[in-house]
């Protein structure tokens, strides 16, 4: 079981021996094998931020609504990467695209039903679809707003009732959806929860987030924001209908907002109801050392992948940071390993040397600013810094998350950078606050902890998305670097303009170099997430969708 | 059970008298090393506070510290921090500067604050008595913790340390506001100032020279005690998420780092913990000790 | 007395409103708009701007004040969202009002505060009362050193070590969640032992050492010392004249403390990751939740408010001439 734990510095290698040990788990005594029935117990130390298909865009809320909603596509419920493959859920097929990817049809299947026993049709799709639009219900993903006809000017059901022309429900069973532009990865995006269907006769509005209605295995029975949600079984659910949730445990339980600390606890004592607990995060790095040493701890953890890249981001417009040169000097400067310790050491990821984690197509091996170990070259970061004329150094201040592992994160970089003279100050933001905050380009400072996971795992809706100079707005601001290369600009829309996505990805892993030697962000770890288990949980594995969480779909407790 | 009669020669001096009761010295003697040792500091320990050592610490096991007892070695004689391997004798000892600076200023702040008011307000009385009384009511009445969370989390751009030092005392004062209030009203009433308006004080001479030094000793009191609660509520603070920033230490903030650790790596609340128990305990027996000696109708004895 | 009782009544709802109003006005401090809160990460501004119409937010702040008090007094709506009476906010991270958050949080934070306060009236005061009939014993010398030791443990290192002897080394208790006495009652029990006894070992240092000076001072009194000339039995002057008057400052502070316990046990709910008033406070707080926080300020203080006005009362029942004052 060493190979479990042990990262390979080349990620292939790491991932087919994960694999290796996931299957050989699988088959082990160790886990019995997931029967029906029973309570699963979810341990959060986060709170779900939104369960509205609408609004939810955050993987751990789409992880639990995956148990409540079914979309039109989904990923499938397999372990390592190959649960970033995208498979047919409410449709009958990944969508047929048309029109040379400008017109994206998909069919129901037979059979679906919401929680009353109403059968689900296209009209329920397009009109949760619609509701994305609305003002009222903000945060949820960009895309039904970016690509469909007439989605700059529609305002949403409540305002205009007429509905959005684009989307058509030619019958009962088939949707089709017309862009404005060709999206080759159309069928990827149907996966996300605002392409699920919502009855509109059951929508309150804003109020829908506290109980959206279920076409899944689980309905809610109760949910008390912050603190707790009940799941139990919608017998309206067919499992014939349903290729990849498994509906196994009868009810499901998430205690929310629990001190990270306290589920890691729990979760190694495994008392009473603990033993039928997962924890919905990786666990902390106090508790890493427990686990390591403890051989039956050991085989309650459950490692999984993320396509999460973790990058200190530098405002370039503010100086000395517009001078590349500087940014060269953070990069050599900055100790990769001891933000990769904050986080719980080898056991949290593997040191980043790219833009795109190995995960993601299109990666490409690079190493722009290598060191020893990841722990910086602070020779080269002062000559950088001398030839700037800056070798006496400067002051900075960095932007990071109130919580404890953000001020420890960023105590790592106020360490690293001091190596070299620059002091840094620590702008400690309220986590809830902290995104909208260095959205706002008035307010961001000149550094920031910072991070992307994309959509799918595809690079389109990743560097795009992050270093597009004309998408940088004053609010709302995903560049959060100020980036602005006129060549990166024009590579990016001669790469969307590819029909075929393998040529796309690999000319995104190309310019991903590119923009690599202008350093907006310096990347420092690609994730994965090591999770606890009870001792009576069976088939859990970390979902590559999810950031390496537990899958829920497919979880179950063993006799 | 009688009570016996109080024996207590007025002629011996205070500070003697304190020293007379053993625990009071030793007391005594621990808030003067911890102030040594605050003022001291840099002479203490070479070691910076915020210097990392990477290795200290063993990333294999999520950056536990490496040997027993939370890696206590030559090098580091209390252990380093889990994860950045800092020095936990050099953070404890810059620590309790920020601890007792932030005490005693916030001290300070309520005793200046609290007998001004409180001297008016008894001094005077009408109208004045009653709003100093509501504002003391007020603020006494105000779920203070989870407001000075509110309203120092609201200011995160000025200056914490002194942030603390306002909030702490500004929720603090009336405390001694309504003993010095108490007490001005009895002065006032008394038969050396009335013998003093008789031959034609102004009132502020008599707020001054005679009101004002009558009130030293339960003063004196009430800041002695006060001292261990802003020990600990700076600690409660800092612990909450709401105090120092980093990367100043603070003890409350060591613990609260210590709080995902306690089971991993105990010596790490351990020490900073020990720490803060012995100093409010010291400052809580001297406390005690000084309001015996001071106050005349003080019960314990 | 109904005259009395009417006028410390309307002066606790004057000191409430004040209360509001300056927890209202410190709240507009806040950096973070609540508009943005509700708004999230994939924010345009027109989107802020809406919301903030919705919420009442590009009104005048007197206006916007007197909403608040309507809503409080009579419910009110925000946009297409009810808050039903009494509107102490609407949260718009959770899509609650702020009441519903706080009545879901109000059962465990009532389990804390009762068990303990049970138990440091228990404990501080026996400790209390007998340290002070066994002055200058042994007795006495080891009440008084507990409850400096108790007084001086701040409630988070109580807590920690407490988890970390009971818990981790010795495995007697389990980790303490939130359970319903009616639903488990060991398991509630359990839950709350460590808790209760972390609250408990603070206050009952602070009750042992005012009710010692106080029966100390009391039996001091002339009338203990002509009740005992008159020959009355120790037990009766004991009771009567020594214990009785020193139960009145006790009774006071108690109330104050078992209020501010009831508005939430911040840092013991935190650390023991109980879902109390006191965690919702934090959690908002670290969220930046400003209507949760405004609603648990107001909550909290409303808890200390009365109980003063009901120890006002106590002590008009007890003694008559208070009334007239």
């Amino acid at each position: 079981m060493s190979q479990c734990t042990r990262v390979g510095l080349v990620a292939v290698v790491g991932m087919l021996a994960l694999t290796a040990c996931n299957g050989s788990r699988a088959q082990g005594g160790s886990t019995g094998e997931a029967v029906r029935g029973g309570t699963l117990h979810v341990l959060a130390s986060t709170d779900l931020e939104h369960l509205d298909p609408a609004r939810n865009y955050v993987t751990s809320s789409q992880n639990v609504a995956r148990l409540i909603y079914r979309t039109l596509t989904t990923v499938a419920p397999k372990p390592g990467q190959a649960g970033g493959e995208i498979v047919p859920d409410l449709a009958t097929d990944t969508g047929r695209p048309s029109d040379g990817a400008k017109t994206w049809t998909f069919t129901l299947k037979d059979g679906v039903k919401f929680e009353d026993g109403q059968p689900i049709t296209s009209k329920d799709v397009k009109y949760g679809v619609e509701r994305s639009f609305a003002p009222d219900l903000p945060e949820g993903a960009p895309y039904a707003r970016m690509w469909l006809v007439g989605g700059d000017r529609y305002k949403g059901p409540y305002e205009n009732p007429g509905g959005l022309a684009s989307i058509e429900t030619p019958d009962d069973k088939t949707i089709v959806f017309r862009l404005n532009r060709p999206v080759a990865d159309f069928g990827s995006a149907a996966s996300l929860p605002l392409f699920a269907p919502v009855p509109k006769e059951q929508d309150t509005g804003v109020g829908y987030d506290g109980r959206p209605v279920s076409s899944g295995p689980y309905k809610i029975e109760k949910f008390e924001p912050k603190k707790r949600l009940e799941l139990v079984r919608n017998t309206h659910w067919d499992p014939k209908t349903d290729e990849v949730r498994k509906g196994l445990p009868d009810r499901v339980v998430l205690e929310l907002n629990l001190d990270p600390a306290v589920v890691d606890q729990r979760l190694v004592a495994g008392q009473g109801a603990d033993a039928e607990a997962i924890a919905m995060e990786p666990i902390g790095a106090a508790t890493v050392g427990r686990v390591v040493n403890d051989p039956a701890l050991k085989d309650r953890l459950i490692t999984g992948e993320s396509i999460n890249t973790r990058f200190l981001t530098l405002n370039t417009r503010r100086a000395p940071l517009d001078n590349v040169k500087v940014r060269q000097a953070i990069a050599f400067a900055l100790d990769k390993d001891a933000l990769r310790t904050v986080r719980g050491g080898p056991i949290a990821g593997d040191i980043a040397t790219t833009l795109l984690p190995p995960g993601l197509a299109g990666h490409a091996a690079d190493d722009q600013f290598p060191s020893a170990d990841g722990k910086g070259d602070v020779a080269k970061a002062k000559a950088l810094l001398a030839e700037a004329g800056l070798a006496q150094g400067f002051a900075v201040t960095l932007d990071a998350p109130s919580t404890a592992g953000g001020k420890a994160q960023g105590e790592a970089v106020q360490a690293a950078l001091g190596r070299v003279g620059i002091t840094v100050t620590i702008n400690a933001i309220s986590p809830s606050a902290f995104y909208s905050t260095i959205a706002n380009t008035a307010q961001m400072h000149d550094m920031a902890i910072d991070g992307w996971t994309p959509d799918w795992a595809g690079p389109s809706t990743y560097l795009p998305l992050i270093f597009d100079s004309r998408l940088i707005t004053s609010e709302g601001n995903n560049n959060h670097s100020q980036y602005h290369s006129d060549a990166v600009n024009k590579r990016f829309d001669e790469i969307a303009a590819l029909a075929d996505p393998a040529a796309a990805a690999t000319a995104y892993g190309e310019l991903a170099k590119q923009i690599a030697r202008d350093v907006p962000v310096v990347p420092f770890l690609w994730d994965k997430a090591a999770i606890l288990v009870g001792p009576k949980v069976a088939g859990a594995y970390g979902h590559v969708a999810y950031v390496g969480r537990v899958d829920l779909a497919t979880v179950g407790l063993r006799k | 059970m009688t009570v016996l009669p109080i024996t207590r020669p007025a002629d011996v001096p205070p500070l003697r008298r304190l020293l007379r009761q053993p625990s009071a010295a030793v007391a005594l003697v621990v808030v003067v090393l911890l102030v040594l040792m605050a003022v001291f500091a840099p002479l203490l320990v070479w070691t910076s506070p915020t210097e990392f050592d990477s290795a200290a610490v063993d990333p294999a096991l999520g950056g536990l510290p490496r040997g027993a007892f939370g890696g206590i070695s030559a090098e580091h004689p209390l252990g380093v921090e889990p994860v950045s391997g800092r020095d936990v004798l050099a953070r404890i000892v810059y620590g309790a500067r920020v601890s007792l600076l932030i005490a005693v200023l916030a001290t300070l702040v309520s005793v200046v604050v609290g007998t001004v008011l409180g001297l008016v307000a008894g001094f005077f009385g009408g109208v004045v008595d009653a709003v100093v009384g509501r504002l003391m009511d007020l603020l006494m009445s105000f779920p203070s913790l989870i407001f000075m969370i509110a309203l120092i989390s609201a200011l995160p751009e000025a200056n914490r340390e002194a942030l603390l030092v306002l909030v702490l005392g500004g929720f603090g004062w009336p405390y001694v506001g309504r003993i010095v209030r108490g007490q001005a009203m009895v002065l006032a009433r008394g038969e050396f100032v009335a013998a003093a308006r008789a031959l034609g004080a102004p009132r502020r001479a008599l707020l001054l020279r005679e009101v004002l030094p009558n009130l030293t000793t339960p003063v004196l009191v009430v800041a002695t005690m006060s001292i261990p609660g802003y020990i600990a509520t700076e600690a409660g603070l800092s612990f909450l998420g709401v105090g120092v920033r980093p990367p100043t230490p603070s003890w409350g903030q060591m613990i609260a780092s210590a709080v995902p650790w306690y089971a991993a790596d105990p010596a790490y609340f351990l020490i900073p913990g020990g720490f803060l128990f012995v100093t409010v305990l010291a400052f809580n027996v001297l406390g005690d000790a000084v309001r015996d000696v001071l106050d005349p109708r003080s019960v314990r004895r | 007395m109904i005259l009395y009782t009417a006028r410390r009544l309307v002066g606790a709802a004057g000191i409430l409103l004040v209360i509001c109003a300056l927890t209202f006005a410190v709240f507009y401090l806040m950096p973070a708009d609540p508009a943005q809160g509700a708004c999230g990460k994939a924010c345009s501004p027109e989107r802020i701007a809406q919301i903030r119409a919705t919420l009442g937010l590009d009104q005048p702040l007197p206006t916007q004040f007197a909403a608040y008090l309507g809503g409080i007094v009579a419910g009110r709506t925000y946009g297409s969202l009810e808050c039903g009476f009494p509107c102490l906010g609407f949260s718009f991270q959770t899509n609650q009002p702020v009441w519903d958050a706080l009545t879901s949080r109000l059962p465990t934070s009532v389990s804390i505060a009762a068990g303990a306060a049970l138990l440091w009236l228990l404990v501080g005061c026996t400790a209390g009362v007998v340290a002070a009939l066994r002055r200058g014993t042994v007795w006495d010398r080891a009440a008084m050193i507990a409850a400096l030791g108790g007084v001086s443990l701040p409630i988070y290192l109580t807590a920690l070590l407490s988890q970390y002897v009971l818990v981790v080394q010795l495995g007697w208790l389990p980790y303490p969640r939130e359970v319903a006495l009616t639903d488990d009652p060991v398991g509630w029990f359990q839950s709350m032992l460590m808790p209760w006894c972390t609250l408990a070992m603070l206050y009952a240092g602070v009750y042992a050492r005012i009710t010692r000076s106080e029966v100390l001072e009391n039996l001091g009194r002339d009338y203990v010392r002509t009740a005992r000339a008159k020959g009355l039995p120790e037990v009766t002057v004991l009771r009567r004249h020594a214990l009785r008057p020193a139960l009145m400052p006790v009774v006071t502070i108690f109330g104050m403390d078992l209020g501010a316990l009831l508005g939430g046990a911040l840092i013991t709910e935190s650390v023991y990751g109980l879902p109390g008033v006191g965690k919702l406070a934090a959690d908002a707080i670290n969220s930046a939740d400003q209507p949760v926080i405004l609603g648990v300020t107001l909550f909290a203080a409303a808890f200390v408010v009365l109980a003063n006005v009901a120890v006002d009362l106590v002590y008009a029942l007890l003694d008559p001439r208070v009334r007239t004052v």
